[in-house]
């Protein structure tokens, strides 16, 4: 307690009062007009390694989100493509089929050859199908289309690979000839070379081959099929994790908005009543009154 | 007694009424001015004479006039002005601090950028978008490190320049505070003492001296740790050198000179507490950069690029100040095919091998067994805690400060409430005392008519 109280000492308390009442209205207008009760290290410096932490996880987990995204569309291309090159193959089969049979004589064996060589073709395409300027089936070399005119693989023996979790990798840039795609293309290419010889009975024996083709295909689509739920349960997975991480960081980070609000309402009410008082306090002395 | 002693002892009065409203009109004036300690009229009846059997009064004596302060609280309000000053330039230059390393947009921020560019690149790393994006950011980080060093050497600059501008006037404080000294001890001068306090407290708002007031004599003795600067009318002088690697503060002893720079508080222990910490944030910084770009360098040399060529330097810096130099290699920046992220020569477009090495530095703890984030989380929080210190203490200081303030006010500050009502009670003395004075008069000009 102040033994004696003094003119200048009153004002120099109400002068103090109105500065700190000004400081805390400062912080509490920051809070509230940024939405974060730490906006700096020094608000909340045990939280900082916390917070730097979950913001580097969003970070990854938004990051995830779309890489599996992106993932599981070029998947998705690489399956359709699947689908379309089995429709190749189920039609060189009913060509095989058709053209087995010994009613149908020499010249139309021979000119439905060039039915086979378009479906060739269409396989082919189909293969070498690119998506953001990738193809599909070239491992790593994605750059570099899966097959060429021999039929020669030139892709590479490495799958090429997205990360959609932390150690956790799906492929996007398969391997065609592990997958048995060039045993696809040289099936189709037997069936041509057997139609331009005008063999039925070679012809025929084709269909094994074609029969055998569409089981790759089929084997090809599960692959793909598993690495594209992998893609899609990871998006969904970092996409939740995101919202989740949000939350922990918000609870850490968010100011009270309401309660600040409250304050700031407090405050200026106080701020008027220090200022009311230090005007007032000018007149009052006893001077005046003599 | 005679009539004339009547009027004599009516005179006395008027002097002692006419010194004290003298008084309180310096004490009025004064009342807002910084360091005026208010002051009192010590007045006494004077001594009686003896008459006719009778102790007859003489009036009334102005003796002295007394300088209202507390020895211990005018010490305590030194010491205090001292700690608030260094305390409270602490913690605006740590705020500087702070602010330099924005943890948004600030070095953590471009980090997790530029690994995030990493990563995306590692879906397509032959994209020649997503490579240039990635050297962007590499960039952007490298430019954020050059300007967070680039701010806390300007804060340092300011620091420096501050101290420097600081010292200019202590010397000739001191002095002044000495030559006071000198002037006051034989008659103790109640302005000059103000005077002389006032300087003592602007030196502890500097350099956090502190005061010994308690001489017989009415000198004050200033001491900086244990040094006297000033003793009776003798000052030291003080150097302040901040030109160097680190600040020095020297005072002058037997021809040469002791350093006292842990000694020293007030705004330049402040601004040297703040200038370490600077320094301290450099330091980390450096062993940073040193420490994750030449492990980034390495990694990178181990691979190859898009022409199946070893990668190069991706980093370029000075090994003497590595934070202050660090840039993205200029032929890294002009051909982003030199980015060595392939492990085998071939460097197929899809060959990422040494881009997943270089993306999983930053969960390796490469720096004093962190992490480069948790290295850098950890230096938030040492800049954090800190600044967090600084303002406690700021805060502390601050109300101690107050409290002395405010306890120096109640026993030497002007009350005007107190002076209106000491004028009043002097004014109507003083009226009082002229009646005596003009009714003597009257009786003795009465007395002089009956002898004509």
């Amino acid at each position: 307690m102040i033994i004696r109280s003094t003119w200048a000492s009153r004002l120099s308390y109400l002068a103090k009062q109105t500065n700190r009442v000004a400081s805390e209205m400062e912080v509490v207008n920051e809070r509230a007009t940024t939405g974060k009760a730490v906006n700096r290290p020094s608000d909340a410096p045990e939280l900082t390694t916390r917070i730097m932490s979950l913001e580097r996880e969003i970070v990854d987990q938004e990051r995830y989100t779309e890489d599996s995204e992106y993932a599981a569309n070029l998947q998705g291309m690489a399956d359709q493509v699947l689908l379309d090159l089995s429709s190749v193959v189920s039609e060189a089969r009913t060509l095989a089929v058709q053209m087995g049979s010994d009613t149908y004589e020499g010249p139309v064996r021979t000119g439905s050859a060039k039915q086979a060589e378009q479906l060739i073709s269409q396989a082919m395409n189909l293969m070498n199908t690119t998506v953001a300027d990738r193809h599909l089936f070239s491992g790593q070399a994605y750059k570099t289309p899966p097959y060429g005119e021999d039929f020669v693989y030139q892709g590479s023996d490495e799958v090429s690979e997205i990360n959609v979790a932390d150690n956790i990798s799906v492929t996007v840039g398969f391997n065609g000839e592990e997958m048995g795609l060039g045993s696809v293309l040289e099936a189709i290419d037997s069936l041509r070379v057997a139609l331009e010889s005008d063999d039925a009975s070679n012809v025929r024996a084709t269909l094994d081959a074609l029969t055998t083709a569409t089981e790759t295909i089929s084997r090809a689509q599960t692959e793909v099929g598993v690495e594209q739920m992998t893609a899609v349960d990871f998006a969904d997975f970092s996409s939740s994790m995101t919202l989740e991480l949000q939350i922990q960081l918000s609870s850490f980070q968010d100011d009270d908005t309401i309660g600040s609000l409250v304050r700031l309402g407090q405050l200026e009410t106080q701020y008027q009543a220090t200022l009311a008082l230090t005007a007032k306090s000018q007149m009052g002395n006893l001077f005046n009154q003599i | 007694m005679s009539l004339l002693n009547t009027i004599a002892v009516g005179s006395s009065g008027l002097r002692a009424a006419s010194e004290s409203i003298n008084i309180i009109s310096q004490n009025t004036a004064n009342a807002a001015t910084e360091g005026y300690s208010r002051q009192e009229l010590n007045v006494s009846t004077s001594g009686p004479y003896y008459s006719d059997g009778l102790w007859l009064g003489t009036g009334v004596g102005v003796d002295s006039i007394t300088r209202i302060t507390d020895v211990f609280v005018s010490e305590r309000f030194t010491e205090a002005r001292g700690d608030a000053a260094g305390a409270e330039a602490s913690f605006r230059a740590h705020q500087l601090i702070e602010g330099s390393f924005s943890q948004e947009n600030g070095i953590s921020g471009k980090l997790t950028d530029f690994f995030d560019a990493l990563d995306e690149l590692s879906a397509d790393p032959s994209d020649t978008g997503h490579r240039l994006a990635a050297v962007a950011a590499a960039d952007a980080f490298a430019e954020t490190v050059n300007y967070g060093v680039d701010q806390l050497n300007d804060i340092q600059a300011g620091i420096s320049e501050q101290m420097m501008s600081n010292g200019d006037g202590i010397s000739l404080a001191l002095d002044r505070i000495a030559h006071l000294n000198g002037l006051i001890a034989p008659g103790g001068a109640n302005d000059l003492a103000d005077e002389r306090d006032l300087l003592i407290n602007q030196l502890a708002d500097t350099l956090g001296v502190v005061a010994d007031y308690s001489a017989e004599d009415g000198q004050a003795t200033v001491f900086l740790g244990g040094h006297a600067l000033v003793m009776g009318d003798n000052a030291r002088e003080v150097f302040i050198d901040s030109s160097g690697d680190t600040p020095v503060v020297e005072i002058s002893a037997d021809g040469g000179r002791i350093t006292v720079t842990d000694d020293v508080r007030g705004a330049v222990g402040g601004l040297i507490e703040s200038w370490e910490t600077a320094q301290m944030v450099k330091d980390e910084m450096d062993t940073f950069i040193d420490t994750f770009a030449g492990a980034f360098n390495d990694q990178h040399q181990l691979g190859f690029d898009a022409n199946g060529n070893n990668g190069i330097e991706f980093f370029s810096f000075s090994a003497s100040d590595p934070a202050a130099t660090l840039s993205v290699s200029s032929q890294i920046l002009a051909d982003d095919g030199l980015m060595a992220l392939a492990d085998e020569p071939s460097a197929q477009a899809g060959d990422r091998g040494n881009l997943d090495q270089l993306i999983s530095l930053q969960y390796d703890a490469v720096i004093d067994g962190e992490t480069p984030e948790g290295f850098m989380a950890k230096l938030y929080t040492t800049i954090g805690d800190a600044v967090n210190r600084a303002e406690v203490n700021y805060v502390t200081e601050t109300a101690a400060l107050e409290d002395a303030e405010s306890l120096r006010m109640s026993i030497s500050g002007v009350d005007l409430d107190e002076e209106a009502a000491s004028l009043l009670e002097w004014q109507a003395a003083y009226q009082a005392a002229a009646r005596v004075v003009t009714t003597s008069n009257e009786l003795l000009n009465e007395l002089m008519n009956i002898v004509r």
